[in-house]
């Protein structure tokens, strides 16, 4: 699989250029503190397990330093779950949420119905709890019809994506 | 593509890009940008409020936008004022109304902290008057 960041518009058309260009000028930032383009990530979308090859565009000399650390992290893992979740589900950006919604994004389907998506970035630490944290957060979203949850790390690079199951609510 | 601010879409578009503003400008605390662009947000989400019923899980997240993005641009009075009104409208489900009723008494708290902090300045007079002997 191929999560090339330059197509973030492409996939998401309601993205406006300057929102596009937020997420992954954070996003390669993020990935550029310790990994090159075309790196490849593990991948966990959906059930399935695979690799992702990721590339992006560099950001520009001195963007770090005019970017906090913590929204390099956060907004870098968004451009990366957006590009994932339409890659695999074919999920479009339809807006973003304020913090306390329980959820960063609304997408549409390509079945009309929305989807409730929540994104977590971490450069490092417990994988898995995070996504049950995650997963948690997201069911109580009663926003979506389809819930789900994206962690994205960016030190042994990697990225995964469950849905919550209506059993588990 | 220039988003037409008279539909939902457009709306949806332009609130989204105040968003990722606002919790940007906030992360590097440059206080001023952040409570423009955080004001920009409530404004937009009080457009898309419009829009949507209360009932409509959009709406309400809009509902609770508006106030909550007033807050962080600490426009209080904005905010109470605003809260009070969405909770006037009886079809506002319950857990909208719950979570309304939080973010009004934030506003208040916050309008009577600012108040609080107003310099209260006494007049003092630099002379004396002497009765009549």
């Amino acid at each position: 699989m191929k999560l090339d960041l330059r197509t973030l518009r492409e996939r998401h058309p309601r993205l406006l250029p300057e929102t596009a260009a937020i997420l992954a000028v954070n996003a390669a930032v993020a990935l550029e503190r310790r990994h090159e383009p075309d790196v490849e990530m593990t991948a966990h979308a959906f059930g399935t397990e695979g690799a992702a090859t990721v590339s992006w565009e560099r950001a520009a000399e001195g963007a770090p330093l005019m970017l906090d650390a913590n929204v390099v992290t956060e907004l870098g893992a968004e451009a990366l779950a957006l590009t994932l979740v339409h890659e695999t589900r074919g999920w479009v950006a339809r807006r973003r949420l304020q913090r306390g919604e329980f959820a960063d994004w609304l997408m549409t389907a390509p079945d009309g119905k929305v989807v409730a998506l929540e994104v977590s970035g971490t450069d490092a630490g417990d994988h898995e709890a995070r996504m049950r944290q995650k997963l948690l957060q997201v069911a109580k979203c009663v926003a979506g019809k389809t819930l789900a949850a994206c962690v994205v790390s960016f030190l042994q690079p990697s990225i995964a994506a469950k849905e919550v199951l209506t059993a588990f609510l | 593509m220039t988003p037409d601010a008279h539909t939902l879409d457009g709306l949806y578009d332009l609130v989204s890009a105040a968003i990722l503003r606002a919790e940007s400008a906030e992360a590097r605390r440059e206080d001023s940008r952040a409570a423009e662009a955080y004001f920009e947000v409530s404004c937009l989400e009080e457009e898309i409020a419009d829009e949507l019923p209360a009932t409509n899980p959009e709406g309400a997240i809009a509902r609770r936008g508006v106030v909550r993005a007033a807050l962080s641009a600490q426009q209080y009075d904005r905010a109470f004022d605003l809260a009070e009104r969405y909770l006037s409208d009886s079809s506002a489900p319950e857990d909208l109304r719950a979570a309304l009723s939080g973010l009004r008494d934030e506003a208040r708290r916050a309008m009577d902290e600012a108040l609080r902090l107003v310099i209260e300045v006494v007049p003092q007079a630099t002379f004396t008057f002497h009765e009549a002997a």
